[in-house]
């Protein structure tokens, strides 16, 4: 490149120049050039304009409800993961086993023996918690779990695992008491024990008289639409139905609708629908269109026929 | 204080479960983010969600930190991304006013703009661009996202896309001029 800079050159290197990646020698003959060209200053400055609405757009925050699905989903997929991985680890182990020679089993017996015994200790050597555990506090007990062992071969003396120290908690509170409302939105997203999670919910439902929660909200939504468990997914539903019904909820509710495999689910669906179209659930178009889909499609009379009763409705 | 990549990477090669989650909820955003936009469909970019966290999961353990996590887990990401399926066909249309064309849900096109779930787009401009995007080719749409959006410098967008810098200059070049001929009404 000479000194001079032509008008191609200058404004093939205008995004650079916006990006701050030109070297020093090209954006002086770069800043040159704009100076001495209206023609390429007009470009610039159009540039300019592209980039800043493009900038705002990036600064657009993530829909919180699509990550708290995202995250729901991948949880459960990480999960089977870890499930596939312990099975095939304990495998590996049970073959290890097999060719342990005797001195080896006694090694190993005489290392399980240690492992019992600081378990133990970190059991019962914890703080000592006050039984009368006062309202909101969690107690620091560990419970050990988990143990994966990474190598289990006792031969050279030295074994090594992971394990996953619990602490087990206790709480009594208010039912609208804010950490007691945040474990238990942990719960439900998080507890194997579909149980759990079930009673999770009713008790995440007794708090009705407060202002929803958007996070509560969010998690009754990812539960009702994802949940693995029928009876989890509709307790779920009705919980947001005690909601004030918003645009949230009804997309909910035609997910809901339109997905879930349990006839029970879908009723539970339409029959909100219906309630919210008279309370102020504002139907548009495109929820028409689906619903009279589910005219067709649903394999339940009862939706069908609930469907079209909204439909005529509008 | 919170803990550095690499001691949450260390960490969750070691069985720590948190810290896997920590380390994924520390970028899991910014891959939704890219994701929806690459894809324009909320449900697809969930699938490439998964996709790129179940692989840093599985390949985790052979990280050698010669990178930044951060452009380790793009480089997945854009891979994910460019080799994306998508699962419907976009083609299809349903009208209120012709029952016999009616189809099943499942076949409903992904339109993002009508999905009850979908990412609402703030602005007019901000819907312009997503669909102005959709004119670019994989690679060019890859660069543009990781630039505009995500920031990154050209070397690191080399890195992550694995090509030269030369190459991602081009896309860079070739989308910005695609983005200004479909969004020349509004500039």
């Amino acid at each position: 490149m000479g000194k001079n800079m032509n008008h191609n050159e200058c404004k093939e290197l205008i995004p650079f120049y916006l990006y701050e990646e030109l070297d020093y020698e090209k954006k002086i003959l770069f800043e040159n050039h704009v100076r001495s060209c209206k023609d390429c200053a007009n470009e610039l400055e159009s540039y300019k304009i592209l980039f800043a609405d493009i900038s705002e757009d990036s600064k657009s925050p993530v829909d919180l409800k699509l990550l708290t699905e995202a995250r729901l989903e991948l949880r459960g997929a990480l999960r089977s993961q870890q499930n596939k991985t312990s099975f095939s680890n304990n495998i590996k182990d049970y073959i290890f086993s097999l060719f342990y020679k005797p001195v080896g089993l006694a090694v190993s017996g005489f290392s399980l023996m240690l492992i019992g015994l600081f378990i133990g200790y970190l059991i019962f050597n914890s703080p000592v918690i006050d039984n009368l555990e006062t309202d909101s506090k969690i107690s620091d007990k560990l419970r050990i779990q988990n143990i994966n062992f990474i190598d289990p071969d006792p031969s050279d003396g030295q074994v090594e695992f992971t394990f996953e120290a619990v602490k087990s908690g206790r709480i009594k509170g208010n039912v609208n008491d804010t950490e007691l409302q945040k474990i238990l939105t942990y719960a439900v997203l998080n507890e194997q024990n579909p149980g759990t999670r079930l009673n999770s919910i009713n008790v995440i439902n007794a708090n009705q008289t407060q202002k929803p929660d958007d996070e509560i909200k969010n998690t009754l939504i990812a539960v009702a639409k994802f949940d693995n468990n029928p009876g989890v997914r509709r307790e779920a539903l009705k919980s947001l139905n005690e909601l004030p019904a918003d645009e949230d909820i009804k997309n909910t509710l035609i997910y809901v609708l339109l997905n879930d495999t349990s006839a029970g689910i879908r009723i539970e669906a339409i029959n909100a629908l219906v309630q919210g179209s008279k309370s102020g659930i504002n139907l548009n178009q495109k929820d028409l269109l689906l619903l009279k889909e589910k005219i067709q499609s649903d394999e339940n009379n009862y939706v069908r026929y609930q469907a079209k009763n909204i439909i005529k409705e509008y | 204080m919170a803990l550095s990549d690499k001691e949450l990477i260390i960490n969750a090669n070691k069985g720590d479960v948190l810290a896997l989650e920590e380390l994924i909820y520390r970028y899991d955003k910014m891959v939704l983010r890219l994701a929806m936009k690459y894809t324009g469909d909320s449900d697809d970019a969930k699938d490439i969600y998964q996709e790129v966290f179940i692989r840093v999961y599985k390949s985790l353990a052979s990280f050698q930190f010669q990178s930044e996590f951060s452009t380790w887990l793009f480089r997945i990401a854009s891979n994910v991304c460019i080799s994306f399926k998508r699962k419907y066909s976009k083609q299809n249309h349903l009208s209120l006013n012709d029952e016999e064309n009616s189809t099943y849900i499942s076949e409903i096109p992904h339109n993002d703009a009508l999905s009850p779930d979908n990412l609402v787009v703030n602005s007019e401009h901000g819907a312009k661009i997503t669909e102005a995007l959709n004119t670019l080719s994989p690679n060019q749409k890859m660069s543009f996202l990781l630039k505009h959006y995500e920031g990154y410098k050209i070397r690191e967008i080399a890195e992550m896309m694995n090509c030269k810098e030369g190459t991602i200059k081009k896309y860079l070049f070739e989308s910005v001029r695609k983005l200004r001929l479909q969004l020349e009404n509004s500039y």
